[in-house]
């Protein structure tokens, strides 16, 4: 009557099966760091693995001898172009695959990505006003500066709209997402309008792209992707237990109303500091965390980790590939999303067609 | 005195101005099975999250165990009580097995793993509610009354003193809905546990529940033993149909009234 032969020891294969996932853990964070090497080696200039090595290891642990025997324009190369160019890619991949399972999680949708809520709208919106104040005036003033501002004040309107009520539904978070979104996308469109034949400096900011990202870039962003990362681990626990609906969560004694506020903060702030250094990179928190749940574990305690991870891998190839393989630059939100797009088709069309349940 | 585990004092509710739920009084004792009937839209589902703590009632108290429900954490509400309500729905491909495991969490400490004994009750629920067998199949993937008993296992492996069910078992083919209600009774009778449930199939309230409440336009019209209700007055008031009823408690509705 129940198959008892095939799970004999169900305590035994959890364990086994954390191993498993714990190993797996370990040769994606290898890939990680191979990807970074091999990152390293491409581009233009012709580097060898050796002065490569030879230049981290000097840099990190400060011993000047290895530095000393390679030209100083190679280690300005590798150092102080390559290097930050490559971490912000793979923070921002692990933000924006994070803030995808957040916002996927609170919102009870597996298609919810980082910028469903609106807040990257707002951030957005802030960014072209700095930029467009700064042609039209001749200014100089920081445009994650105005992105953050515009941000925080999208996530206050979202929330004022949304929590009008007493519980935070996620449909009310979505129609709030969808008003302001619209609202500043207009906004966006009335900047372009209004900057003329300067238009192209908003367009390119927006398209996203890591060209030209320094280590403030990476120091600015890195607290709040770690940060971001280890709060919603915290409540991850929380979020699985959500997925059975408010009424069941609270049955078990998660208040899921004040979890689905914290986590809302958190993830919209993982994706406007991400919109902050790089603009819009589409796909990325929508495509990891939905793949990995499916392929993986629905499990958010195994999901959050593995997502940063597998986001930070696939942002930092993408990257590599529009820095090398197109002869002008091609901003990384067009490849993912030209890419990102098709693949999507293609994995919800064969679920279909094998029978599981359509998203 | 002690016996008491539920106490409804005066307790009213409103959606808009007109009162809904109008000064209700009641006390339900330990180890009680008790089936709330009534039409749809009668009131059954609000007084049973007004009972069960999930919404606040505009006037009276509840009290569990003595003290003010909504004095009492929502985590230390749910190492006692749990509920299940009608059409719990999930979009995402966890295993049975661990919306069942997630029944612990209100008896862990945040972080805290699942030690064997907690693995080995869990599997003994999942195989009393015959869900063993789903244990590696994800959620979204089973039938809606397949996804309800994995729901009502979960229930279970709560531990709860107080379980409420809110048509829970409503879209559960007979012979499962008879073998879990009996299982209900069962561990009711043998762990104390006191159930408190909104069933529409008549026979199987009667047949297995100790109490009756009977629900209509907010008021309780009927709060007994099942035994004594049997009769056509109670079918005519409660549900405006006419049942005949037969010598040995059994009863049959066939009209209209």
């Amino acid at each position: 009557m129940f198959l008892g032969g095939r799970y004999l020891d169900i305590y035994k294969k959890l364990n086994e099966d954390k191993i498993k996932i714990f190993f797996l853990f370990l040769i994606l964070m290898f890939f990680l760091f191979i990807t970074i090497f091999a990152s390293l080696n491409m581009g233009a200039m012709k580097i060898s693995f050796l002065q490569i090595l030879k230049i981290v290891i000097g840099k990190i642990f400060s011993k000047q001898e290895l530095l000393s025997e390679i030209k100083s324009n190679v280690t300005a190369v590798v150092w102080e172009i390559r290097l930050p160019r490559i971490l912000c890619s793979i923070l921002v991949g692990a933000g924006l695959a994070t803030s995808g399972v957040i916002f996927q999680a609170i919102l009870q949708n597996p298609l919810a990505d980082p910028y469903t809520v609106g807040v990257s709208t707002g951030a957005s919106f802030g960014a072209s006003l700095i930029i467009f104040l700064n042609i039209s005036y001749g200014l100089c003033l920081p445009i994650s500066l105005g992105a953050m501002i515009f941000a925080g004040l999208t996530l206050a309107a979202v929330i004022i709209i949304a929590g009008r009520g007493v519980s935070w539904e996620s449909s009310d978070l979505i129609m709030a997402g969808i008003i302001v979104s619209s609202f500043f996308s207009s906004g966006i469109s009335l900047l372009k309008l209004l900057s003329g034949e300067n238009v192209s400096a908003i367009v390119f900011w927006l398209m996203g792209s890591f060209s030209s990202k320094s280590w403030k870039d990476v120091f600015f962003i890195s607290p709040m992707i770690f940060f971001g990362i280890a709060l919603t681990m915290f409540n991850a626990q929380s979020l699985n237990i959500m997925t059975l609906g408010d009424d069941n969560a609270k049955a078990l004694g998660v208040n899921a109303s004040l979890t689905r506020l914290i986590c809302l903060i958190i993830g919209s702030l993982l994706s406007a500091f991400c919109v902050c250094v790089c603009g819009i990179i589409g796909f990325v928190g929508l495509i990891v965390p939905h793949l990995l749940r499916y392929r993986l574990s629905a499990d958010n305690k195994i999901l959050i980790p593995f997502s940063a991870l597998s986001g930070a891998l696939l942002l930092c190839i993408a990257d590599n590939i529009t820095r090398t393989l197109a002869s002008g630059e091609i901003p990384v939100g067009i490849l993912t999303t030209l890419i990102g797009g098709p693949f999507f088709v293609y994995i919800f069309i064969k679920r279909k067609k094998t029978g599981g349940v359509s998203i | 005195m002690n016996d008491i585990v539920l106490r409804a004092e005066g307790i009213s509710f409103s959606y808009d101005k007109a009162p809904f739920i109008d000064d209700l009084s009641f006390c339900i004792k330990k180890g009680e099975m008790i089936s709330i009937l009534g039409e749809n839209g009668s009131g059954k589902t609000t007084l049973m999250h007004i009972l069960s703590g999930a919404l606040k009632p505009k006037g009276g108290r509840v009290l569990f165990e003595e003290k003010d429900i909504f004095g009492i954490s929502l985590k230390q509400r749910a190492k006692k009580i749990a509920a299940v309500y009608q059409n719990t729905k999930t979009n995402f491909p966890f295993s049975c097995f661990e919306i069942v495991s997630m029944g612990i969490y209100p008896h862990k400490a945040p972080f805290e793993r699942m030690n064997r004994a907690d693995v080995d009750f869990i599997t003994k629920i999942m195989k009393l509610t015959r869900t063993y067998c789903f244990c590696n199949k994800k959620i979204t993937e089973l039938s809606g009354g397949e996804r309800q008993r994995v729901i009502l296992a979960k229930a279970l492996v709560q531990k709860p003193e107080l379980l409420f069910l809110d048509e829970a078992v409503s879209n559960l083919d007979i012979a499962s809905r008879i073998r879990f209600i009996s299982l209900l009774k069962k561990i009711c009778e043998e762990n104390n546990m006191t159930v408190i449930m909104i069933v529409h199939d008549l026979s199987s309230a009667f047949e297995y529940s100790h109490k009756i409440m009977a629900m209509k336009n907010g008021r309780m019209l009927y709060f007994d033993e099942s035994k004594k209700l049997i009769n056509e007055e109670f079918f005519k008031s409660v549900f405006g149909v006419k049942a005949d009823i037969y010598s040995n408690d059994r009863f049959f509705i066939h009209s209209i009234c």
